[in-house]
């Protein structure tokens, strides 16, 4: 007891300040104020799982683009001396890319009983097309397609969407009218109708993907702008004098950023599906241009002899889905973190 | 509810009216013809070949008739199967689709929802995170993908089951695995968000202030509140499980009605591709209804808010 008396006499009041409360620097905010994007974009960069999934899905866009040129063969040169041949990679020989494929019962490495000195890193499919340059080659397509048929969805989708909430009333009321019978419509069905009447190509899967494929973003888009434009910040700028047209661009739309963003992302994976299952039943491509749905087509036909001409092109797809599944799902959190879970 | 109902049901015929023009006209821009060999054939016989199936009417006059006949049950005759009713086409098909589609419904669900519960159960642990990569995984995978993988592997590979046809219950296994995938996956993220949604419920706290065990709050108070937004999936999900059944059907070679769809395509078989779409179309139509019914049911604010 005595010793803590004494330590207190050491600490006089000559020691201390008096600290005067100041109102105004109480208030003041110390961190520094974010944007919309900045602050998404702190919260997606704490998200590992998005954070992979956006490295994967640029690499995998970079190597549809230089993919070909690293292995420095054509698409679609054949060569039938060299047909079927199982992947093989020096130094990658305990991975399976060893060039060996089991025929029958027998191990046979085909490298050795065709006489073929390079390497095909993917191998090469029933025509002796290089396998790794047709797999770049059609990841690149599926993902222009994925991507067209995205944009195309937002374009149409947040125009109607936009217009039938901004106008409202009964513009909205025909406009939401036509949309609910269109719900109604199985998309696919119509999507393989569209498909059969029209060459099929590139253009035409996209166009049949989007006849359907907006309605669900002029819906997401109509929602939001029904909600933003009773807001007071709305208010304010049409008391300002603010145009029907600058209200749209330059209060309305960037508001319904995020949402459109994160459909745009989800879209994109469901189109690169679409893509895939039209050329898995035959309404795909035309042959010889490869996409991943042709190329699994193809390894499908293969599968009981060399199962390779499937697995791969099936991980890449797979890969390309999970991350833009992933991301899209990062992007959601980030932009909206009250749905977070 | 009597005014909801009639408005649905209106929405509902309306689609499925439009859905039936619309496809008709489109038939009729459809390159090819459906009969083989047509260079062998002379024009003489041709003319014969399409009098027989009534093709050289003027179309609106055959259109007419199509219509007329559609609402009695009759969808013409198939081009292909020794001119057989496209009726009973349909009907022989439905067996295995339906079987397909139901067990594959019932596994799906049990099996997201147990994956949905556990997960949410065990929020932000190892088994949350395990669960919900299977799910974004079942959701990633196309399912044709993940077929044609399970039926080399299991199939020819390990011979643990029969690769293909549709003859005894082992049969259905595989084509039933691969077609659930989807909906496990699906209904697991919806359960789990849900089930979160659920937690911080001021029933639950009750519940648990009363004293229940864990059980008894997780299953009674807890599972049945989440899935009542999930039947809004139901609509989702079913055009999922008719996609599914194109490839599925076909990989596994099912005798069903996805198969009927995609061979007839093939095959230019106009009337089938006909009668199918409008199968489906119905069945998915029937389904919005049944959803949009539901949840007016449920959740009485709907039908009450009028345009909302």
């Amino acid at each position: 007891m005595a010793e803590q008396n004494m330590k207190m006499e050491q600490y006089d009041s000559s020691l201390f300040q008096q600290v005067e409360l100041n109102e105004q620097a109480a208030e003041r905010i110390s961190g520094k104020s974010l944007n919309f994007w900045q602050d998404a974009w702190m919260r997606l960069r704490k998200n590992k799982a998005a954070i992979m999934s956006l490295i994967i899905i640029l690499i995998l866009s970079l190597l549809s683009i230089f993919g070909p040129m690293l292995a420095g063969r054509d698409a679609y040169e054949q060569s039938i001396t060299k047909a079927k041949l199982p992947p093989k990679v020096t130094g990658l020989e305990w991975a399976g890319f060893d060039g060996v494929s089991t025929l029958g019962e027998k191990e046979i490495n085909f490298y050795e009983t065709k006489k073929v000195e390079e390497n095909y890193w993917f191998g090469t499919d029933h025509l002796g097309r290089d396998l790794w340059s047709r797999v770049w080659e059609g990841t690149r397509v599926s993902l222009f397609i994925g991507l067209m048929a995205a944009i195309i969805d937002v374009i149409v989708g947040v125009t109607y969407g936009g217009i039938s909430a901004y106008n409202g009333g009964r513009v909205d009321n025909i406009m939401q009218r036509i949309v609910e019978v269109l719900t109604g419509v199985p998309n696919l069905i119509l999507i393989i109708l569209f498909i059969l009447i029209l060459e099929p190509g590139i253009t035409t899967i996209i166009l049949a993907m989007t006849i359907t494929g907006w309605i669900g973003m002029s819906r997401l888009v109509r929602g939001q702008i029904l909600k933003l434009k009773n807001q007071e910040f709305v208010l304010a700028a049409r008391t300002l004098g603010a145009s029907s047209t600058r209200l749209i661009f330059k209060h309305l739309i960037p508001n319904t950023l995020g949402t459109i963003i994160i459909s745009l992302m989800f879209t994109i994976p469901g189109a690169i599906f679409f893509e895939a299952f039209l050329s898995f039943i035959g309404l795909g491509l035309a042959p010889p241009q490869p996409s991943l749905g042709t190329l699994i087509n193809e390894g499908y036909r293969e599968l009981k002899t060399f199962p390779f001409l499937l697995v791969v092109p099936s991980t890449v797809i797979v890969l390309l889905m999970v991350s833009f599944n992933m991301l899209a799902d990062g992007l959601r959190d980030a932009f909206d973190p009250r749905l977070r879970r | 509810m009597g005014r909801y109902l009639a408005q649905r049901l209106t929405y509902g015929v309306l689609t499925f009216l439009l859905i039936a023009s619309f496809t008709f006209f489109l038939m009729d821009l459809l390159p090819g013809s459906p009969f083989q060999n047509q260079e062998k054939l002379s024009p003489e016989q041709l003319t014969i070949l399409k009098d027989k199936y009534g093709l050289n009417d003027p179309l609106p006059q055959r259109y007419a008739t199509y219509m007329v006949n559609m609402f009695q049950g009759d969808l013409g005759v198939s081009f292909k199967y020794d001119s057989r009713p496209v009726t009973d086409l349909i009907m022989e098909r439905i067996g295995p689709s339906a079987q397909l589609g139901a067990q594959a419904l019932i596994l799906g669900v049990l099996a997201g929802l147990l994956l949905g519960v556990v997960a949410a159960l065990r929020h932000n642990t190892s088994i949350d995170y395990g669960a919900m990569f299977i799910s974004v995984i079942g959701i990633s995978v196309p399912s044709f993908v993940f077929a044609s993988l399970l039926q080399y592997y299991v199939g020819v590979k390990w011979g643990a089951l029969p690769v293909a046809f549709w003859e005894s219950p082992a049969h259905t296994i595989l084509p039933t695995i691969s077609l659930s995938l989807g909906v496990t996956a699906s209904i697991a993220r919806f359960v789990r968000t849900e089930m979160l949604e659920v937690t911080g419920q001021d029933y639950v706290t009750l519940a648990k202030a009363k004293g229940l065990d864990g059980q008894s709050i997780t299953w009674k108070h807890m599972v049945r509140n989440a899935l009542i937004p999930a039947i809004t999936i139901l609509g989702p999900m079913t055009a999922a499980l008719i996609t599914g059944t194109f490839v599925i059907e076909k990989i596994f070679a099912v005798p069903g009605l996805g198969e009927l769809f995609v061979s007839s395509i093939t095959q230019n078989d106009y009337t089938v591709i006909m009668g199918t779409t409008l199968f489906f179309s119905a069945v998915f139509i029937v389904m919005i209804l049944i959803v949009d019914l539901l949840y007016g049911v449920v959740d009485p604010r709907i039908r009450l808010g009028g345009n909302k």
